[in-house]
């Protein structure tokens, strides 16, 4: 596997869009406060908002410093390198296992409602483990073709649906209970964990990061409208009934010959999914190698595996543990705390005059 | 247990099959005295029924002519050396003030007699047997250390063909040949440059097969070109007979599904590629030649397709791509839809196939399976079989499959369209049929026991392989990802000449590419 992968700027925010729209549509409205109708949209462009101000001052703190964020560690003191790959690192551990018990909620409760979770957590796994064995250039060579794959079948969705376009299911949007719209932003933001990915992968991005960042805003935000515009326009309430909306439109559209669309739905869930799941995996063995060092490379990458197969395992049996877990990521306070905190802190730190790099560059 | 599976293993790899050196005997220099010459040589020949040597005298001097049986152009010979050497000897006989001396033996071959246009002196043992072992005449001179080899091959070789593998509508019908002089003649009649440069090595402790590298200097990288030579150059193989042999260590990874290195039987495929900067490696005894860097869309794309019009070999392309997909998904998303999302069919389909279905004996995935195999099986004997009988394969292909495997219901007929559909797109792309055959029946066993979930995993972990790979340092997706718009003027369209001819392209010149630019 190689260890010093570089990719372009596009080819990451591609991974990132993909990853932003699985985390939405998989996401089980149970666990966040959704704006209701036209609401959402507004607070998607909130949600934007709130990105890019969270993002600044990090992005100041690393435009000077050069690098990532572990870098910067690094670049303080052992401890503080650390310390900080171990924070980024349990992050990515469960971002990873949420995006598999999140995968297993949508096809045991949508696709498969009689087979068991822990088949579905453990083969998605094992997929995504040898997805990032192959390395990140793979998996950001994947992306791209996946990205034209939902466009364009987003594009068939939209067009099979179009004839039941329903202008009376956008209403204007209730500004008034303004509280409740920053509160549905905030919370939609807090879920937002590629922001952490960012500072990660800064290091290895060929090209303008700050382009690449704004691009994938506008381009999420653009997305995901057109997709709540969709919903709103076409099956209207049915949509709130659903715990997968998008899953439903799919279900719904009928292509010409093709007749159902849940199918390729399905598919192309799954291969996000499969590139979420992966970057998060190959977050956590680089944190690992960070923290072991390069004696047991080879064992970072399964170790990490069946860390995020078991934590899987015990979050789909133990659903209230990991409706606690959820509240606790939806606080925003870990996103803050690893996007805002961490970076100022680390920048108030005194620089050691010979400070030891990460293990991976 | 463990440790003692690690001492097995440890134990296995030492020992590992150590290719055997050369024989010390052959890197020995020739001796002055030519009886002693010749004991060394029939002592190392061992008496081999094909050695054939004649010895005479010119003036004071013996010369012994030295070929191996059948390898030698007889009317050549005569005209070209026996009719100089006996005019020499007579000329001795006769007392004439002519050469005496082996020196002066050796001026006159040198500076008058002119016995072929290859004609090479050399000074080891091993050197001799490589010349007679060509079709060399070798001539060696008492007094003198060395020998000389003159080209004057005559053996037998096929005669220049359409090639089998790859066949053209409209092109050249010339392929390659075995000889691999031939083959390089073609490729230089076909480029008519001085930048086109031939590279000859030798591989094979034993067979010593002699081998060429193609390339463009203009065009080639410096890198990769380094790269391709050192590989080759280290290779410890005792016998090369197919440019195969070769394959596994021009790869990064030998086991990858999809190969970084490509084959063509046509000269003029091999100069379009070796134009755009790749390698060609020419072997000799095989008519395939091996190209490095290949890409995957390379497979989709033939010599047709660029003297077809632009619509019609968009067509084409678009339709083998296609072909591909359903060749290695389609059995398996059958019985993936059929046994785990049967509501995903349209509803009369649904009904005919459950219909079929119903009074077969077997699970779906096993007749797939089945199937799939004995297709495999006579596609196989069809291969191996004579030519006269070859048509019987056919024939009881056709009823086994097609109608008393249906008739006694141990397969449906939905099936049989399934396997015929697969078949006949397999054939679309036939560089890739390893990788088909291989797919198909993973998907089939995937989508049998985890339906579209497993497909599309399996499915991904392909696709994800596939982009991990990069022959020489170019990804082997480019241009599609990383995506470069120019490129993709070539990829899943063709554009017109006009613009093709724009601009030429290298393939080091790929984004994401890793070997330099130069």
């Amino acid at each position: 596997m190689k260890t010093s992968a570089q990719i372009t700027v596009t080819q990451f925010f591609i991974m990132l869009l993909l990853c932003r729209t699985y985390s939405f549509f998989t996401a089980v409205p149970g666990f966040t406060e959704p704006a209701a109708g036209s609401q959402a949209l507004i607070s998607l462009l909130l949600c934007a908002l709130l990105s890019l101000a969270a993002m600044l001052p990090a992005w100041l703190v690393l435009r000077r410093s050069g690098g990532g964020v572990l870098q910067l560690a690094y670049s303080r003191s052992q401890a503080a390198g650390w310390a900080a790959s171990t924070l980024f690192g349990l992050a990515a551990l469960f971002g990873a296992a949420e995006c598999a018990v999140q995968y297993d909620f949508f096809i045991t409760g949508a696709i498969y409602p009689d087979e068991r979770n822990i088949i579905f957590i453990l083969l998605f796994t094992l997929c995504a483990l040898y997805m990032a064995y192959m390395g990140l250039e793979a998996v950001a060579r994947l992306s791209a073709p996946l990205l034209v794959l939902l466009l364009a079948s987003l594009f068939c969705i939209i067009l099979s649906l179009s004839q039941d376009f329903d202008p009376l299911g956008m209403a204007p949007p209730d500004l008034s209970d303004f509280s409740g719209l920053l509160r549905s932003s905030y919370t939609s933001f807090a879920g937002t964990g590629e922001l952490m990915l960012i500072l990660l992968f800064l290091p290895r991005l060929k090209g303008n990061a700050v382009h690449g960042f704004l691009g994938w805003l506008i381009g999420v935000t653009a997305l995901l409208a057109l997709v709540i515009a969709t919903a709103l326009y076409t099956i209207q309430d049915y949509a709130a009934t659903q715990a997968y909306p998008f899953y439903a439109i799919a279900k719904t559209a009928l292509l010409f010959g093709f007749q159902r669309m849940d199918a390729l739905h399905m598919v192309i869930w799954t291969m996000i999914g499969l590139i979420k799941l992966s970057l998060y995996l190959y977050i956590c063995r680089q944190c690992l190698q960070n923290l072991c060092g390069p004696r047991v490379q080879r064992w970072l990458l399964p170790g990490a595996g069946a860390a995020v197969i078991l934590l899987g395992l015990i979050f789909s049996f133990y659903l209230q543990l990991f409706r606690s877990a959820c509240r606790i990521i939806f606080s925003g306070i870990p996103l803050l705390l690893l996007i805002l905190a961490v970076p100022l802190l680390l920048w108030l730190l005194p620089r050691k005059k010979e400070g030891s790099a990460p293990v991976e560059q | 247990m463990f440790q003692f599976f690690k001492r097995e293993v440890w134990r296995e790899r030492q020992q590992e099959y150590q290719s055997p050196a050369p024989s010390p005997a052959e890197g020995e220099r020739l001796l002055p005295s030519l009886s002693d010459n010749m004991i060394a040589i029939r002592r190392l020949f061992d008496n081999s029924a094909d050695f054939i040597d004649r010895r005479m005298m010119a003036g004071n001097t013996e010369i012994a002519l030295l070929v191996c049986e059948g390898m030698v152009n007889l009317q050549a010979f005569a005209e070209l050396m026996a009719q100089p050497l006996s005019d020499l000897a007579a000329a001795g006989q006769a007392g004439e003030k002519t050469a005496k001396s082996a020196e002066e033996i050796l001026g006159q071959l040198r500076a008058h007699l002119m016995m072929g246009f290859d004609q090479k002196e050399f000074y080891t043992y091993g050197e001799l047997f490589a010349f007679i072992m060509s079709g060399f005449s070798v001539l060696l001179i008492d007094g003198l250390a060395l020998g000389i080899a003159i080209g004057m091959q005559g053996f037998s070789f096929r005669s220049i063909s359409e090639p089998s593998s790859e066949v053209n509508v409209r092109g050249s019908r010339e392929g390659f040949v075995e000889p691999l002089r031939i083959n390089l003649t073609m490729v230089r009649r076909r480029i008519k440059s001085p930048l086109l440069k031939f590279e000859m090595m030798n591989v094979g402790v034993r067979s010593k097969t002699d081998i060429c590298l193609v390339y463009m200097t203009d065009s080639v990288s410096g890198k990769m070109l380094d790269k391709v030579r050192s590989r080759l150059q280290s290779l410890k193989l005792d016998i090369v007979l197919e440019s195969g042999y070769l394959e596994p260590f021009l790869e990064d990874r030998p086991l990858s599904l999809f190969s970084g290195v490509g084959t063509t039987e046509r000269p003029d495929t091999l100069c379009a590629k070796i134009c755009e900067g790749r390698i060609a490696v020419l072997v000799d005894g095989t008519p395939f030649a091996l190209i490095v860097p290949y890409l995957f869309n390379e497979h989709f794309q033939s010599l047709d397709d660029y003297t077809h019009r632009p619509y019609y070999a968009t067509f084409i392309r678009l339709l083998k791509y296609t072909a591909f997909l359903f060749t290695i998904l389609l059995p398996g998303a059958y019985v993936a839809l059929a046994s785990f999302h049967p509501e995903l069919f349209p509803n009369a389909l649904l009904f005919n196939i459950a219909t079929s279905e119903e009074s077969t004996p077997f699970p779906l995935m096993f007749e797939a399976l089945l199937i799939h195999f004995i297709y495999e099986l006579m596609r196989e004997a069809g291969l191996r079989l004579p030519r006269p009988i070859g048509h019987a394969v056919s024939i009881v292909g056709a009823l086994v499959i097609g109608d008393a495997a249906v008739t006694a219901g141990l397969i449906g007929a939905p099936m049989v369209m399934v396997v015929a559909v697969t078949a006949i797109s397999s054939f679309v792309v036939p560089s890739l049929y390893q990788s088909i055959t291989v797919l198909r029946f993973a998907f089939i066993l995937i989508g049998g026991t985890l339906g579209l979930f497993g497909m599309t995993l399996g499915l991904t972990m392909v696709l994800c392989n596939l982009c991990a790979k990069h022959p020489m340092g170019v990804p082997q997706t480019a241009p599609a990802s990383p995506f470069s718009l120019y490129p993709m003027r070539d990829i899943f369209t063709r554009a017109s000449w006009r613009r093709l001819g724009q601009r030429q392209l290298r393939i080091q010149e790929l984004p994401g590419s890793e070997t330099d630019k130069s």
